[in-house]
């Protein structure tokens, strides 16, 4: 693409153009989710989106992946038009969607298997991230026997294995508890360090936004549009507690308050 | 755990025992329990093992059968609309003819053969085991299946393989389960209406019954619950070792 701003690292990586879609309702109506929503990913970049619950992050995120078509508008990753799922675009699920019936490092091989790569070489991938995650020793469990930290893992390796180009995050430390969730953030920046991809996170937890991300775009509630975006220039590790922390907490909370939120 | 479920069937041999002995004192109508043990010892040297082994076969030929047309069957259907709609409503119609009903016309297509009680268990195996891969496939989560897409895993083929039927595998096993309840059931049935001349249900009934041989009879009837009980016993220890150990922790924490 020659669109592509030589910018940041290396250019643009996904590129959302305009991109608006509603949802047929029962009664008629539609239910407008996204309005006109155009937003770059550089090359390298991990970018959070944070707006209120229901606001229509998941489904920006699933345009992306190409899981839903918009009505108007483009997406364009990597250069090319994203026109339906791919093993370009790696994505991590709020529910994680861990293949139950496959171990540990089964769940790993997945997307490899659909590579045409011979059996060896799907295992040194796959214990290659399984080191990333720190999961050595956990090859052979199954998800069911897992901690959700450890889940969590396993959905970032399975996700990374395929080597995707950019890597789509909707929610997923939700189901955490505090401490595993503080605990799984910083682990995310170190993998994401050690791999250098480009990272698309969604979330309603500015916390989490201003901990993971180089830049964080704030969006309105539903149906929504992008509302402002604030770079994060804050050395890492971050502190949550520092003082520009805070202030840059302070500034996304009050975007986000919202009179007329239902 | 294990000796505790013994004593209701002690009591039970007891209790038969007694009653034989004391109040009915008629062989005819309820040889004892002892006169049973009797005739195991009697028939394991001569017929026992052969109508044992005969009824298997049968089973075997019909769930082998049963399992080869109704697994594909009901997978196809449950992944696609069109093949659903067009196979829905002859499953439909066949699906409620008693298996029995079918014996005539087993005897008339494959005559007095050990084919003709196969295809009688085949009858009463396969809906069962169409009907559960049907709904194991219909119940595929959408997530797992865009987790697939997202993995690269996206022609058709390579979503049945990877995704659909790894997923629909406990709901499949279950129906081959309640099939081979059926095909057993049918076995007897098939081997009672004459479409061979051996096994249990044909010993049964053309000889133990017309000869009056109740103790015989009776042995025979534990046999088959027995042989019923042993069957499923292994076939759960089998696919949840190998099949089913994902379940393990989700089913029993």
């Amino acid at each position: 693409m020659n669109t592509a701003n030589k910018l940041g690292k290396g250019g643009v990586k996904v590129e959302v153009v305009k991109v608006s879609k509603s949802f047929p309702q029962p009664d008629g109506a539609p239910l407008k989710v996204l309005v006109d929503v155009s937003l770059r990913v550089w090359d390298g970049e991990f970018l959070c989106v944070v707006g209120p619950s229901g606001c229509g992050k998941t489904t920006l995120l699933r345009i992306v992946a190409g899981l839903e078509q918009p009505d108007v508008g483009y997406v364009w990753v990597d250069g090319v038009k994203s026109e339906g799922p791919s093993p370009v675009k790696g994505m991590i699920f709020q529910d994680l969607a861990l293949f139950p019936w496959r171990t540990v490092r089964g769940n790993v091989e997945f997307g490899l298997e659909f590579k045409g790569l011979p059996l060896e070489e799907r295992g040194r991938i796959s214990s290659h991230y399984l080191r990333l995650v720190g999961l050595e020793g956990w090859e052979d469990r199954y998800p069911n026997e897992l901690s959700g930290g450890m889940k969590q893992r396993v959905a970032i390796a399975r996700a990374l294995a395929p080597g995707p180009e950019v890597l789509l995050m909707d929610e997923p430390f939700t189901a955490l508890d505090a401490q595993t969730r503080n605990v799984m953030q910083s682990e995310l920046v170190s993998i994401w360090k050690a791999t250098g991809k480009t990272i698309l996170f969604v979330t309603h937890n500015i916390d989490e936004a201003i901990y993971l991300a180089d830049r964080v775009i704030v969006f309105t509630p539903r149906p929504a549009s992008v509302k402002n975006v604030y770079s994060v220039d804050l050395e890492r590790p971050r502190d949550r507690t520092s003082h520009r922390f805070q202030r840059l907490r302070r500034k996304i909370l009050e975007d986000m308050a919202f009179p007329n939120m239902r | 755990m294990k000796a505790r479920g013994l004593i209701s069937l002690v009591v039970a041999a007891a209790l038969w025992q007694v009653l034989a002995d004391t109040l009915v004192r008629n062989r005819f109508i309820l040889p004892s329990f002892l006169d049973v043990l009797k005739a195991y010892a009697r028939l394991a040297g001569s017929i026992l093992l052969r109508d044992v082994a005969i009824s298997l076969m049968h089973f075997a030929l019909g769930l082998a059968m049963g399992l080869m047309v109704g697994v594909p069957v009901g997978c196809l259907m449950g992944w696609s609309r069109v093949m659903d709609q067009i196979l829905d409503p002859l499953i439909e119609i066949l699906r409620p003819i008693p298996p029995i009903a079918w014996v005539p016309l087993a005897i008339v297509w494959f005559h007095l053969t050990h084919f003709s009680a196969g295809f009688i268990v085949f009858i009463g195996a396969v809906f069962p085991i169409l009907i559960n891969a049907y709904t194991g496939f219909r119940g595929v989560e959408k997530r797992f299946v865009e987790a697939a897409e997202v993995l690269g895993c996206i022609r058709g083929w390579d979503l049945v393989r990877a995704v659909a039927f790894p997923s629909a595998l406990p709901s499949i096993l279950a129906g081959v389960r309640i099939g081979m309840g059926v095909g057993w059931m049918c076995v007897v049935a098939a081997e009672i209406f004459g479409v061979s001349e051996n096994g249990l249900g044909f010993r049964i009934f053309q000889r133990f019954y017309y000869l009056h041989q109740t103790d015989n009879l009776i042995a025979y009837m534990i046999l088959l619950g027995l042989l019923a009980l042993l069957i499923d016993r292994g076939f759960r220890a089998i696919t949840e070792r190998l099949w089913l150990r994902w379940r393990v922790g989700a089913v029993i924490p």
